[in-house]
């Protein structure tokens, strides 16, 4: 399969980690998250921000201590075997519950958007089999299309996310300051889902070039553009729609591009052309997604070769998005999903990083380096 | 008293007749297994390592057997028996390809009025001949004889004499008749190897433009060479093309896109896997950004590798005219490049699945046309597709003369007929007229092929899935571009690389040659300063 062992900038990880945390959160997530935040979703997202990038620090931090081993193997050294497999368990659920999920969300909405009579299940099979083919390739290759979608595709759909400042009423956003600052905290909980992804980081730190400009730096210019992107999102949103109505809204987004009207131009109905350009923006997410976990139980059970995995976890997601159908179970799996990422972070990393600690104190030496 | 002849006389009996024709007829059967099992014995005699298998002698009747037994079938061998200071000697070339006046005043003669040879030393101050070698190994010699030299075999000598004196008919260097530029140099390869590595090494007197010659073609034996700039190009591809030229196995090598097809990794994909040129000043510009190049013998076209998609698309005169003019036209190659495969599709989505997205009034007049067709968008569009690619294949193979009246048949007469008759609407044929320049804009026509076939799975996944079947196949596309690796630079070459922000500079823009100090990284040049001195540039 060649080339997993060429080394990639630190740019390029921050690439991954932003292309891969810019996906469907975009269109999916503002809905609920409005109704958590109002319209001070804004603060929240940046609050988010600081928040993940220190977790994403204390992953560059733990992935550091083993420079050339990737997460499934040190896990194990470190929590031993059983607890380590369940790590690795968690560790592959961080991303495939969201595969899931996305997959299922993604669908529904282009279904919704873009066809009369096509079912979502014919939707989704047709992402999947794309998604497969993209998560079969090398990291190398995986890269390169991140890098090639956020020029194509996310920075267009930004231009065009920000036509909807035609609409903008800055009234909408007022008063700046949260009536209950305490909700607002809190909510940073969900921003999870925004930023979900940069978990890739411990599988893709041995492949990283260990010289050149510091991890770290890259990662916040990652965290910093995600932050300026979704808070965008957040204040147009709201300034269009007002918190009220967005929140009381499926998809609010696609309201809000759909009320543009560009004089002069040819275009009309944004809104599909926002999803067409929305397509790409998940693909790359989705491929890391699926990518991901394929890597770690292929690593965890032995086998060299990931394809199978692939495979074999795509076609599991389409049977797992029966029940998603049902709005209750696909907010519960939501909801799960976020606490399986968010409890990552926050505590199974942070464990690591104890473990990795303490067989130091006791002399037995991690092979570290300066992140 | 009638008797049957038979007998009077018994052995022309019809069964003892039939018997001895079957007797005769196991002879000629056996005779023939053995002239096979002699012909593989001389074959691998011929073939054996070193060539040690197949010696001469200094008996010249056993001289004439041996290569009376290798040239044997071969009509156009001609021998000629000559006499040289008492000795007999033999004279062996092939008439159309060795120079006879050459042989008959320069050897022959010479040879014929000298009282006394008695040494190849004697023979070398005799004959002046430019080329002349000696050699004991008769399969080499006559590998020679076939490439036109001249052979002679002398009794008492045990080496033969391999005489130059090669006539090669060939073509003259003449312009460039597919990749015409207008303001850069018009010369352009021809058929012939040696004629192709002066015109590159009159571009450039670099002592480190390094020449490696392999044969390839097990049977054919047909010559390669490789050229590249040492100490610019990685080592490391050099190595690998090498390995991989010595690793082909075929029994003979005729075109480029054979030598193409044998070094490629990715035989299923409708990406061209080496830049094809027939311009000198291409490739000696190639060289200069740490490549390499393959001149095959007998073909005009040469094989420019690694190769990546923004060299498909760049030509000569993006070096010849301004640099904001240069820009400009990258930028309409590459929106060609996209719109020669998706237009179709995009049309197909549009009208079937989003005509939403159409200005009312635009939609409305589209609505009308497409009413009075009877077929479906998608079929419309692929009756087209299949009509445009049989113009193109038609204009492809004709003659020149004819290929202005096929374009008036296709283009005017049944393209507005198909229209007329109502079986296509006017609108799929500009989108289809748009396409086919967009794909004639393209300058690499192994490119521009590859975007054509592509064209058939968009519309397929447009006609079913609307434009979000045409950015699934899009993303399908991208995909595959981004996992090919060619001699292990990436297809995609530097294109939105941030690894190589210093490439973009001669990207899909150009800019001024101030700027272009240092070599593209994306091939890995050593020396990455152009001016030789700072590699930071």
């Amino acid at each position: 399969m060649a080339d997993d062992r060429l080394k990639f900038s630190p740019w390029q990880l921050a690439v991954v980690v932003a292309a891969t945390g810019t996906g469907s959160q975009i269109i999916l997530a503002p809905a609920d998250f409005i109704k958590d935040t109002g319209q001070w979703g804004w603060i929240t997202i940046c609050l988010g921000a600081a928040v993940f990038f220190f977790f994403s620090f204390l992953m560059l931090k733990l992935a550091a201590a083993f420079p050339d081993k990737p997460f499934t193997f040190y896990s194990r050294d470190l929590a031993g075997k059983y607890v380590g497999g369940f790590v690795c368990l968690w560790f592959l659920l961080v991303f495939y519950l969201q595969f899931c999920t996305i997959l299922q969300g993604f669908s529904r909405v282009v279904a919704f958007t873009m066809f009369v009579r096509t079912p979502k299940e014919a939707v989704a099979i047709l992402f999947l089999c794309l998604c497969i083919y993209g998560a079969l390739q090398s990291w190398k290759t995986i890269v390169r299309i991140q890098e090639v979608l956020i020029f194509t595709a996310l920075i267009p759909l930004f231009i065009m996310w920000m036509t909807s400042f035609l609409n903008f009423n800055h009234e909408n956003l007022l008063p700046l300051i949260p009536r209950d600052p305490v909700k607002t905290v809190k909510a940073v909980y969900s921003t999870w889902n925004f930023y979900s992804g940069y978990e890739v980081i411990l599988i893709l730190y041995p492949l990283i070039h260990r010289l050149g400009v510091s991890k770290i730096r890259t990662i916040a210019v990652a965290f910093g553009s995600m932050a300026v992107f979704f808070a965008i999102i957040m204040i147009i949103t709201v300034g269009v729609l007002t918190a009220k109505t967005a929140a009381s809204l499926s998809v609010p987004t696609l309201l809000v591009i759909k009320g543009v009207e560009i004089p002069g131009t040819f275009l009309e109905r944004l809104e599909l052309y926002l999803v067409y350009l929305w397509l790409p923006v998940v693909y790359d997410t989705m491929v890391i997604f699926l990518a991901v976990p394929a890597r770690i139980l292929a690593d965890w059970t032995g086998r060299g070769d990931y394809r199978h995995y692939v495979i074999a976890l795509a076609v599991i997601s389409l049977i797992a998005g029966v029940p998603l159908e049902y709005a209750i179970i696909a907010e519960k799996a939501g909801a799960l999903a976020t606490a399986i990422g968010v409890s990552f972070s926050a505590v199974v990393v942070p464990a690591l990083l104890i473990a990795v600690k303490l067989k130091q104190r006791k002399g037995k030496r991690c092979v570290g380096e300066p992140v | 008293m009638l008797r049957k002849l038979s007998h009077r006389f018994p052995d022309a009996a019809l069964d003892r007749t039939a018997a001895t024709h079957r007797g005769l007829a196991r002879l000629v059967e056996s005779a023939k297994e053995v002239t096979t099992q002699l012909q593989g014995i001389t074959r691998e005699l011929l073939s054996s390592p070193g060539g040690n298998g197949c010696t001469f002698s200094a008996d010249l009747n056993l001289n004439e057997q041996l290569l009376h037994s290798v040239f044997s079938g071969c009509g156009d061998v001609k021998k000629r028996h000559f006499r040289a200071a008492g000795r007999r000697g033999i004279l062996y070339f092939i008439e159309g390809m060795s120079d006879l006046e050459r042989i008959e005043t320069n050897i022959l003669r010479l040879l014929e009025a000298k009282q006394a040879i008695e040494s190849h030393q004697q023979l070398l101050e005799i004959l002046p001949a430019p080329l002349l070698e000696f050699t004991t190994d008769a399969s080499s010699a006559a590998r020679d004889v076939m490439q036109g030299s001249s052979l002679i075999v002398m009794d008492g000598f045990e080496a033969a004499a391999v005489l130059g004196t090669i006539r090669v008919a060939k073509r003259d260097i003449t312009e460039a008749r597919r990749e015409s530029a207008l303001r850069g140099p018009l010369d352009a390869f021809n058929e012939t190897l040696d004629d192709n590595v002066a015109v590159i090494r009159r571009r450039t007197s670099d002592v480190n433009a390094k020449l490696r010659y392999f044969t390839v073609g097990e049977r054919a034996k047909n010559q390669v060479a490789l050229i590249y700039i040492e100490h610019l190009i990685k080592a490391a591809i050099v190595d690998e093309v090498s390995a991989r030229l010595r690793n082909i196995s075929t029994d003979r090598l005729l075109s480029a896109g054979s030598l193409e097809e044998q070094l490629s990794e990715y035989p299923w994909s409708p990406f061209p896997y080496l830049q094809v040129t027939e311009r000198p000043d291409k490739v000696v510009s190639a060289l200069y950004d740490g490549r390499f190049a393959l001149i095959i013998d007998n073909t005009p076209w040469v094989l420019i590798g690694p190769s990546n998609f923004q060299q498909l698309l760049q030509t000569t005169d993006d070096y010849t005219v301004t640099p904001v003019v240069a820009s400009l036209i990258r930028l309409t190659r590459y929106i060609a490049a996209v719109l020669a495969v998706l237009l179709p599709g995009f049309y197909v989505a549009v009208v079937s699945f989003q005509p939403g997205v159409l200005p009312t009034s635009l939609a409305l007049t589209i609505a009308e046309l497409r009413a009075r067709a009877p077929f479906p968008a998608f079929l419309e569009a692929f009756v087209m597709e299949a009509l445009l690619e049989l113009f193109q294949e038609a204009v492809t193979r004709l003659p020149e003369k004819v290929v202005v009246a096929a374009s008036v048949v296709g283009g005017f007469v049944i393209g507005s007929t198909v229209v007329e008759a109502g079986i296509i609407n006017p609108l799929l044929v500009v989108v289809m007229a748009i396409t086919a320049i967009c794909s004639y804009i393209v300058p690499s026509y192994a490119l521009s092929l590859s975007l054509r076939w592509l064209r058939i799975p968009i519309l397929l996944l447009a006609s079913t899935f609307g434009l979000f079947g045409v950015g699934i196949g899009s993303l399908f596309v991208i995909t595959h571009m981004a996992a090919l690796e060619n001699f292990g630079e990436s297809f995609l070459g530097g294109l939105f690389d941030t690894t190589m922000l210093q490439d973009w500079k001669d990207n899909f823009v150009r800019l001024p040659a101030n700027f272009l100090r240092i070599r593209p990284k994306v091939f890995g040049a050593q020396d990455r300063s152009r001016s030789g001195g700072n590699t930071d540039g």
